[in-house]
């Protein structure tokens, strides 16, 4: 059997100026006193950044000894760790690494950042002791560890070559030059100003405060809640994203959203709030909301989501492609749904590509069209059983459920290829074609028949990461034997990182359909609390992944980083 | 078919007789301390990389992780390092300090019948590879 090797071009850190090589003594000449300029700028900069953060008495190093090797040769050291990034991210390379020494594969390895070592933690110590290479790279989360700490570092020189190199990587090397790039440093007239005419947030305004319930308004607590807990959301509106005194619009919601998020996010208040203003403009919106009754909060999340979107700058015009609205609701909550239809005899496929902004998941099973007690499911009790001992159904199953093929019934599809007419067996299939920043999912719980509304109770499971990939329109295109790992050597390695998704947050609906009562968990600061109208709780994770989830909010952990 | 009899045999062994060390190897990124013989070594590391190229490991590892969070074990982890993180009397400085600190009761502190179904799982995949 044969060991692996990680093999990766490392950066020796010696000197910092390149020995000149090559043929053209100019060009070669040009290229070291390019890098020289960029090491010495880099250098300049980094001392500034120094001399900023010296004022406070703090270092802008990660430690002294990486400020050692950075001092002489931060070119080599960028380069040999975005080359370590580079690799960890390459999804055909080896999940877990074998250790050089011991030849055990496994999932968490250290590599040398000064040689292509790759060890586990114990040989990884005896390395840099012998090698005297002191510092070490996480597999799993690219961070720096130093021997001679003893701990892991936070150098801001590394940490902004990890996130520049993981944006690049994640964008397909298409650097694309975003307007932050460039510092946007305030002139110190600027600073003065600000600090003269701004007063800081006091330490209570987080965002977490409870709505009263003003008459069966907790549908609407929950929705509101959602929102002021997603991160995206919440700096479009802390950012002056809607602009409320400058706002002509009569009975704007999103005017009075903003002052929902100027109250949380500015004043110490800790009791509850009054959504009084947010109550009337959604009654004046639209009548059916008007009286005390209970509603969806799937229906009142859309007609928000609607309001908020043509109070932004949406764009309503029916003509012009949806996906081309720039609002933030857009931004946020849109993605497309594509649907294929197959015909069964001459297998032309029909594709049409909707818009949406949310999933709709069923929970039951469908009877398969025109078979009477088809048990076409087997059942799977592979993810355990709850205390009735009837399995637990999966988020994942639900969204396979979703994507899965299903015959259309005998009249429903007419195709226009082959002369076959009506009366032909089609399949349709529903993919995701687009993945939106903020996935919100729902369950259907609720059905609604001529005899009556019910509603479905069954617990589902759900994961605090959930990887959309295979529901994608682009997974489901491959054939099967693609998906699973080859058997040359290449391992199966995780999901691309643009299709993970975080827990963000979960409404649930207890009770019966009509008496029922709505609470949600959102997870702010990395600490998940439980909302229960103006009542706000601490919540332990495992009470949150416990609870009969009716909404689901996933956001892109690629912006996770920023989120928190 | 005596090669995947035995092959069955021993690995249901080491799957029963020690559940602990199973989803020990699952969650700690250290070099097993004994060491196996070498024919049983080359056996786990052989498994290993069929786990690994089917994708199974991942899959595996994913779920473990899941029931650590559902049954609070995360979370419960996180405050404790927090807490002597916190306190000074702990004497906690740095990375390796920490994890010492925290080790034995967060391996002891996994729930029971998160084991018991981690090694179910395990046990569940291996017999599929040994049959295939």
């Amino acid at each position: 059997m044969s060991t692996i090797i990680v093999k990766r071009p490392v950066a020796t850190v010696v000197s910092p100026v390149p020995k000149a090589m090559g043929k053209n003594k100019n060009s070669a000449a040009a290229a070291a006193a390019k890098e020289a300029k960029e090491a010495k700028e880099a250098k300049e900069a980094e001392k500034a950044a120094a001399k900023e953060a010296g004022a406070g008495g703090l270092s802008a190093y990660g430690c002294s000894h990486i400020q050692i090797i950075l001092d002489g040769a931060m070119v080599s050291v960028r380069d040999s760790y975005a080359s370590a990034i580079r690799l960890l991210a390459d999804p055909n390379r080896l999940d877990a690494q074998t250790c050089s020494k011991c030849n055990e594969v496994l999932t968490r390895t250290i590599l040398c950042l000064q040689c292509s070592n790759v060890a586990c933690q114990k040989e990884a110590e005896a390395h840099s002791k012998i090698t005297r290479h002191m510092f070490g790279i996480d597999s799993k989360t690219a961070s720096m560890y130093c021997f001679l700490c003893q701990d892991f570092i936070y150098d801001p020189f590394i940490e902004k070559t990890r996130i520049a190199k993981q944006e690049e990587l994640m964008e397909g090397n298409v650097r694309k030059k975003r307007k932050l790039d460039e510092p946007l440093k305030p002139s110190p007239e600027d600073l003065r100003y600000i600090e003269t005419n701004t007063v800081s947030a006091p330490c209570r305004a987080t965002g977490l405060r409870g709505f009263y319930n003003m008459g069966a308004t907790c549908f609407m607590s929950v929705v509101l809640q959602s929102l002021i807990h997603n991160p995206l959301i919440r700096n479009f509106y802390l950012t002056d994203g809607h602009r409320a005194r400058e706002c002509s619009r009569t009975n704007c919601m999103s005017c009075a959203v903003e002052e929902v998020f100027a109250e949380f996010f500015t004043s110490d208040k800790v009791d509850g709030y009054g959504p009084v203003n947010l109550l009337m403009v959604s009654w004046k919106c639209e009548q059916a909301l008007a009286g005390y009754q209970q509603q969806d909060a799937h229906e009142y999340l859309q007609f928000l989501l609607n309001q908020l979107h043509s109070s932004n700058g949406g764009i309503t015009d029916s003509k012009s492609d949806v996906g081309s609205c720039k609002c933030i609701i857009h931004r946020s909550y849109y993605g497309k749904l594509q649907s294929d239809v197959t015909c069964g005899s001459c297998h032309n496929v029909t594709t049409a590509v909707d818009p949406v902004m949310d999933l709709s998941l069923e929970l039951k099973p469908k009877v398969e069209k025109g078979k009477k007690g088809a048990n076409n499911n087997t059942v799977n009790t592979s993810n355990g059983v709850d205390e009735n001992g009837a399995p637990i159904l999966t988020l994942q199953e639900c969204l396979e459920r979703f994507t899965t093929p299903e015959k259309l019934g005998v009249n429903e599809y007419n195709c226009g290829k082959c002369s076959g007419g009506s009366g032909q067996e089609a399949t349709k299939q529903l993919t995701v074609k687009r993945l939106p920043p903020v996935l919100c999912i729902q369950l259907k719980r609720f059905e609604h028949s001529p005899s009556g509304s019910s509603k479905i109770d069954t617990r589902v499971r759900f994961p605090v990461q959930l990887d959309m990939t295979p529901y994608t329109t682009r997974a489901k295109r491959k054939p099967p034997a693609a998906t699973k790992g080859t058997s040359n050597g290449q391992l199966q390695q995780g999901p691309p990182a643009s299709y993970l998704y975080e827990l963000l947050t979960v409404v649930v609906h207890h009770g019966q359909i009509n008496t029922g009562h709505y609470i949600s968990y959102s997870k702010s600061n990395g600490q998940w609390f439980r909302f229960d109208d103006s009542v706000v709780r601490v919540a332990a994770e495992a009470q949150v992944l416990g609870a009969e989830a009716y909404l689901l909010f996933y956001i892109a952990k690629s912006l996770c980083t920023l989120a928190v | 078919m005596p090669a995947a009899t035995n092959s069955s045999s021993s690995t249901s062994n080491s799957a029963s007789a020690s559940p602990s060390q199973s989803s020990s190897h699952l969650t700690s990124p250290t070099c097993s301390t004994t060491p196996l013989p070498p024919s049983d070594a080359l056996l786990r590391a052989d498994i290993n990389r069929r786990l690994l190229e089917s994708g199974e490991y991942e899959k595996l590892s994913s779920h473990l992780t899941l029931l650590l969070r559902e049954s609070g074990w995360r979370e419960s982890t996180l405050h404790t390092c927090n807490r002597l993180l916190r306190d000074p009397s702990a004497k906690v400085v740095n990375y390796q300090t920490l994890y010492a600190a925290v080790e034995r009761d967060a391996m002891e502190g996994v729930d029971g019948q998160v084991k018991v179904e981690v090694v179910r799982k395990i046990r569940e995949v291996l017999e599929g590879m040994v049959e295939a």
